[in-house]
């Protein structure tokens, strides 16, 4: 007996909407890694497919810097990825990038895990005040106070450092929001039953909340450190001079002037280079996801 | 060490869970908080573990003031409902942390820096033989790596308990222990509390909404409601001989049987259709109400000889006992009578039965719910 009556046109049309969709997301990807393996004319003419032919080609730039042509044949990959890596001190970029996300990440978790333990779990005069506030400060867009937090920073002579990158963003009312809500969760008894056995406020935080927190931790992380590792807009304000504080996104700029000619495989050779962290990322977090350690020791 | 409550009060805004609760438990003695739920005994038990702090009134110990003493100085031990084990730690671990955080100093503590310190190797020997004899006497030596999650409910439970147990505290307190168990494990845990209290010798406070576990369990139960201890006394006694409307109807299952009645001038008790042998001691005139047990109502044969009537609504078979529910002839009060199996063959339901009272076991409550003692009455 057929209980559930799918339609089959139905799952049909379900399926090709959602494989639609998946298409449009993943079609820049597949443009990004395609471009970074091929050669100059492969991509001009769009040929070769997604691997591209991998035939050496003749390196316009190395002929007329001189060098005699039989010098100046590249494989399109290899000389790509290495472009990347030469134009711009990519791995010097990359470095500041996990200094600054890490950073910002670890500093987020200090401030937002009392604060949200305190909001979800402790009684005091002005609690829901304090909160609506958090949820108001969740309304306010990053750009409108940017302005402002530039020159605060520079009038106390931070712009340019890594300070600058990181300072404004490591108190996360989103965090605290997200930690609140799923503290709330954790049943008082474990808090109750960590007093009894001695722990301190802040010892129940760190060894008693945090562990119960994984699975929210994460998904926090993930927000986090995937914001600040794409973020393009604030390192461009703060970071006006040196370029050694640059972080991945900005390393694009690089070849911003070659988006015509030859540096179109470098710039997407970058972009992947960039992005490639973060997948790692986002996979090992995933399995941490799906073992994070549930509240059912609880009921 | 005694514990004494003196007038404790709580109040949440303008609502009173607490109203002036003054409690002496005597060293050793299984106490149970028994009431309905809402009724302030929970609040009562936290307020003795100090994870609440009272509005007003004073908690002693062994006849020192704890009231500004953390929960943890307190040196007593709570098992909670939840259970409250610590989702990420082994079952070893959970029953270590409150020994570590007793007898290890802050810096032995610490990680790594703490190896260093030769006091904390004899410190971590002694309190893992503490645990491993814990787990021996509650038979979970077999569950020590564990985490909380592999466990089944009667586990985590014993695991809770033997976590309350290393510290040897002054007492257990216990909130509502076996409510998440099943029936049948609940009734087994039940035996085991008490054989553990017998062998402890220490005091345990135990909170229930559970008449059954105060009367199996306790050595003195405190009848709660509304915030006040109506009664406090042993369990046979509360049973026999409740001081108040509310803890008689509160204890024994199922509820004893409340009708309305009236003294006249000179003490005679009317209720239904008939009168009491005895009457009331103090000149208590107007309505009371008089309440009999099931046990105390038996069906009466044939006619004449019964005290009331009674039409069968339902049976209710208990095996060994059957209890009939049924409605007075006026229609008004509900009734349940205990009898014999072979005192209901033949009952079906709608039939007309005849109830005799045990008069001398009624229990007569006047106004605001108090007990009317009563005498035997000289004139009949």
């Amino acid at each position: 007996m057929n209980t559930g009556t799918y339609s089959t046109t139905g799952e049909l049309a379900k399926h090709a909407t959602l494989i639609l969709g998946a298409l449009i997301v993943i079609l820049p990807f597949y443009v990004m890694v395609s471009f970074s393996l091929k050669s100059p004319q492969e991509i001009g003419t769009h040929a070769g497919g997604f691997f591209g032919s991998q035939q050496a080609f003749l390196d316009q730039y190395c002929v007329k810097l001189g060098n005699p042509e039989a010098d100046c044949w590249r494989n399109p990959a290899a000389y790509n990825y290495g472009n990347a890596f030469k134009k711009a001190p990519l791995l010097r970029y990359l470095l500041n990038g996990v200094i600054v996300t890490v950073s910002i990440f670890v500093i987020q978790v200090l401030i937002a895990l009392p604060c949200a333990y305190a909001l979800a779990k402790l009684r005091f005069w002005g609690r829901e005040l304090v909160f609506g506030l958090v949820l108001f400060c969740l309304l306010i867009p990053v750009h409108a106070i940017a302005l402002p937090l530039y020159i605060m920073l520079a009038n106390v002579g931070l712009t340019n450092t890594y300070a600058a990158l990181v300072i404004p963003w490591t108190i996360s009312v989103f965090g605290i929001f997200l930690m609140r809500q799923f503290f709330k969760t954790v049943p008082d008894d474990l808090i109750d039953a960590a007093r009894m056995d001695g722990m301190s406020e802040f010892g129940i935080v760190w060894k008693v909340m945090l562990p119960c927190a994984i699975p929210a931790l994460m998904a926090f992380a993930i927000f986090s450190v995937v914001a600040h590792w794409n973020d393009y807009f604030w390192p461009r304000v703060v970071l006006t001079g040196s370029r050694d504080l640059y972080t991945p996104p900005l390393g694009l700029r690089e070849f911003q002037g070659g988006l015509d000619g030859a540096d179109t495989g470098p710039l997407m050779a970058t972009a992947t280079v960039i992005v490639i962290p973060l997948l790692v990322a986002f996979l090992l977090a995933q399995r941490k996801f799906i073992e994070g350690i549930t509240l059912s020791g609880m009921k | 060490m005694d514990i004494k409550l003196e007038r404790i009060v709580k109040s949440f805004g303008s609502a009173t869970a607490v109203d002036h609760v003054d409690l002496h438990i005597k060293a050793g003695e299984f106490l149970t908080l028994v009431g309905p739920s809402g009724c302030g005994k929970s609040t009562l038990l936290r307020i003795i573990a100090g994870l609440e702090s009272q509005t007003s009134g004073s908690v002693s110990i062994g006849g020192d003031t704890v009231d500004a003493v953390r929960p943890s100085e307190r040196n007593l031990a709570m098992v909670f409902q939840s259970y409250a084990l610590y989702p990420h730690l082994s079952v070893r671990e959970n029953m270590t942390v409150p020994l570590r955080l007793r007898d290890l100093s802050a810096v032995e503590r610490m990680p790594l820096l703490g190896n260093l310190f030769p006091s904390r190797a004899t410190k971590m020997h002694a309190i893992r033989s503490k645990i491993d004899q814990a787990a021996e006497t509650l038979q979970i030596s077999h569950l020590l790596e564990r985490k909380p999650g592999e466990l089944s409910g009667g586990q985590r439970q014993r695991v809770a308990v033997g976590r309350a147990m290393v510290r040897q505290p002054t007492a257990f307190l216990m909130d509502e222990p076996l409510s998440n168990l099943d029936a049948a494990l609940r009734v087994h845990m039940r035996t085991e509390i008490s054989g553990l209290h017998r062998s402890l010798k220490t005091t345990f406070i135990y909170v229930t909404h559970d008449q059954a576990e105060a009367l199996t369990m306790s050595s003195r139960m405190a009848v709660m409601m509304d915030g006040q201890i109506l009664q406090v006394d042993t369990p046979e006694r509360i049973y026999r001989n409740p001081a108040d409307l509310r803890v008689a109807q509160f204890v024994g299952s199922p509820r004893m049987n409340i009708f309305p009645g009236e003294v006249d001038s000179l003490g005679r008790i009317q209720t239904l259709e008939f009168s009491l042998d005895n009457v009331a001691s103090e000149p208590v005139q107007g309505n009371v109400s008089v309440g009999f047990r099931p046990e105390h109502l038996r069906i009466v044969n044939g006619s004449g000889g019964h005290d009331f009537t009674l039409k069968v609504t339902h049976k209710e078979n208990l095996g060994a006992d059957y209890f009939i529910h049924g409605a007075v002839a006026d229609g008004n009060h509900q009734v349940i009578v205990r009898a014999t199996p072979e005192e209901v063959t033949g009952v079906s339901i709608g039939d007309e039965l005849g109830i005799g009272c045990s008069k001398p076991s009624s229990l007569v409550f006047g106004d605001s719910n108090k007990r009317i003692d009563l005498r035997p009455g000289l004139t009949q």
